[in-house]
Formats: C-alpha cells, structure tokens, sequence
C-alpha cells in the first residue's frame, strides 16, 4: 500500500471515530428529558409541599393570624426552588382576601402553575383560610 | 515487520476506542434519562399531597377544639370546628369534588371524642379522637380516603417532701409532658401547693426554682412552712399547643 493511498485510509478512520462520537452525543441530547423546573405540574407539586411543610407545626396559621406577610413571603422563598417566583393572595372563611400586603418575590411570566391550600387554625378559635399560591419559572 | 502491522492497526484501534467512548457515553446518558423519569413521577403525586393536607387541616381543627375545651370552652367546640372543617373541604373545588365526613370517638374511654382525665395519682390526660371519610370524585379522581386522628397531651407527674427543718418541708416535683407518646415541651408550666386557704403558687418567698431539662422533663422545687407530713400537689401545663393537661398527687414526707 502507498504511504498516500494508507494516509487516506487514516484520515478516514478519524472521520469514522468523530462520527461515531457526535451519533453518541446527538443520541444523547435527544434523549434528555424536559426539565422538571418547566414542567407547571412540577411546579404546583413543589409549591403544595412548601404549604404543607409550612403547614405541618401550624406555622403557616400562626403566621396568617398574626399578618406576618413578610415572614410568610420569607418562608416561602426558602422553601421553594431558586429561581421560581411566587405570587400567594390569603383570603379567609369568606374568600374575602386578608392579606394586606403582596406576598411575592417578582413578577408572574410564562407559565404559571397555581395551587389552591385550604389550612385550618389550631388557635382556640378556629379559622380557615384558602391560600392561592401562584408560581412561575423566572426566565 | 512487526512495526508496520502495528501502524496498520492504530487506525483501527481508534475506531473501536471511539465505539467503546460511545457506548459509554450512551449508556450513562441512558441512566440518567431513566432517573430522571424516576423523579418526573414524584411530580405526579399532588393527590397525595391534596390528602395531606386535608389530613393536617382536621389534625388543627382537633388540636384548636382540644385546646379550647381544656382552657374552659364548650365541649362541643370540637363538633363546631370539624363540622366547620369539613363543611370548607367540601367547598373547595381542587381535581374534583371532595366531602369530608367525621365522627367522633365514642367508644371507651372516649365521649363525643374527648377524653379528658386529670386525675389525683399523678397522671394527668388531654386527649381528642376522631375518623374521617374523605371521597373525592370529578373527570380526572375516584377515590376514597379514611384516617384517624388522634390529639393528645399527657401529664406524668412525681413529688418528694422532704423535712428541712422542724417547720419547713422541701418539696421536689417532677413533671413529665408527652404529646401523642412523644416527649414534648411546654409553654407554661406552673405548680400549685394546697394549704387551708386553697391552692397556692410557689413563688420566689419559696425559694421556688423551676428546672428545664429541654426534652419534656421539667424539675421544680421549692419549701413550704407547714409541720403536715403530706402535701397536695397540682401541675398545670400548656402545651406548645395551648392544651392544657393537668396532674394533682399527694406527696408524703420521705
């Protein structure tokens, strides 16, 4: 075989293991799955369990009782992800709404996933309260 | 010879190299892809979540009726909040329409779901007891839920008398405060002696020293001007949850 005719046969065997590569990786990138973050149900899902975990020792309550909205907007932006804005309106037996600040972290844009929680006080006279909590991820 | 078969089959070695690094990189893209689908189905479970809190909602509405009740309200407060509690889940509107149904204990030793013993042997009981029937049904759910909740606060208490001098006694009392069979930690704790007058708080002319230990055990100490060789003690406790539990015991001198 000519030294030229065996450089050929190199530089097509180099082009033959890079496009094996590149078939891996676009295989790959096919295959990724969409980002939880995006997905609204994901989103609802993520924002029902920051309620409930706020909920569970009656903190969320105690919180509305006393119209802490500022500790309840803080709790809120620790116990969801980064990047996810929130927008909660508290509204009380008679869905008349009792909070009297905005509870937010930004504006709501793209999609935006909503939860609806219903919570009962465990103060000595009982109270529930509908919370509508809505999320969106920030672009 | 040997040389040039070598050089003749690096180009090959390549090749399969390159096959062995896609494989590679296709399989572990392969793994993540299905751990990730993994937890997308976590995501899917908001009917779960929904039961949750609907479960944490009726847990509150016992622990605030139980909390009322023991601070001196109506023993119906506690039918008042569920029937409140249930009649709110059932205007909710969240995958579906969802009723709530209740009832109280009412076997032994529960009446209209309370149990409230606070007895003379050092033992004292707050407790509250009710079944939920949850049904939720709507285009997308068809289901059927029950559970039970149970709220209680219970009060363990032990006391020493012992003679300091020939007309004041130390007394040592100790309280033990559990919430549904867990150690548990209280708002307020206060201790009442009985003299001819009625029941009296131990104060700072008692030299009344109350000890924290901070896993629900609680140590307090104090005198008392009396030559009698039995006190009667009683501890009052609130909760984290304003329940109060109360223990009443007799104490003799050691």
């Amino acid at each position: 075989m000519s030294r030229s005719s065996r450089g050929q046969i190199r530089v097509a065997e180099a082009f033959l293991s890079a496009f094996i590569i590149f078939s891996a990786l676009a295989i790959c990138s096919a295959l990724s799955p969409p980002s939880n973050v995006d997905n609204q149900q994901a989103l609802a899902a993520q924002g029902m369990r920051a309620l409930i975990q706020l909920d569970s020792d009656g903190t969320l309550t105690s919180m509305i009782a006393q119209g802490n909205w500022t500790a309840l907007s803080t709790a809120l932006q620790l116990l969801l992800p980064l990047g996810v804005s929130y927008n909660l309106t508290v509204y009380d037996e008679n869905m008349q709404q009792i909070n009297t600040i905005s509870i937010t972290n930004g504006n709501l844009i793209g999609n935006v996933a909503a939860v609806q929680y219903l919570c009962a006080s465990q103060s000595l006279q009982y109270h529930s309260y509908t919370l509508r909590l809505q999320l969106a991820v920030v672009k | 010879m040997v040389k040039s078969n070598r050089r003749g089959r690096s180009g090959q070695i390549i090749v399969v190299t390159a096959l062995l690094i896609a494989l590679i990189i296709t399989s572990t893209a392969t793994y993540i892809y299905q751990l990730s689908s993994n937890v997308g189905d976590s995501d899917q479970y908001t009917l779960n979540d929904l039961i949750d809190s609907i479960e944490l909602g009726s847990t509150h509405a016992i622990v605030g009726a139980l909390a009322n009740i023991t601070n001196g309200g109506q023993n119906q407060t506690l039918a008042t909040n569920l029937n409140e509690w249930t009649t709110a889940v059932g205007q909710q509107y969240w995958i579906g329409k969802f009723t709530l149904d209740y009832a109280l204990g009412n076997t032994s030793p529960y009446t209209a779901g309370l149990y409230i013993s606070w007895g003379t042997t050092g033992i004292g009981v707050s407790e509250a007891y009710a079944s939920f029937q949850l049904n939720g049904s709507g285009s997308e759910i068809e289901m059927q839920h029950s559970y039970e909740v149970n709220v209680s606060s219970s009060l363990y208490m032990e006391a020493h008398l012992t003679q300091n001098t020939s007309d004041i006694e130390q007394v040592a009392v100790w309280c033990n405060l559990f919430n549904n069979g867990q150690p548990a930690l209280a708002k307020n704790l206060t201790i009442y002696y009985r003299e001819s007058t009625g029941w009296i708080a131990p104060n700072a002319t008692n030299n009344y020293v109350l000890r924290d230990y901070g896993n629900g055990t609680y140590a307090a100490f104090f005198n008392v001007e009396t030559t009698a060789t039995s006190l009667d003690l009683s501890a009052h406790i609130f909760d984290l949850r304003q329940i109060l539990v109360q223990a009443n015991t007799t104490c003799l001198q050691q």
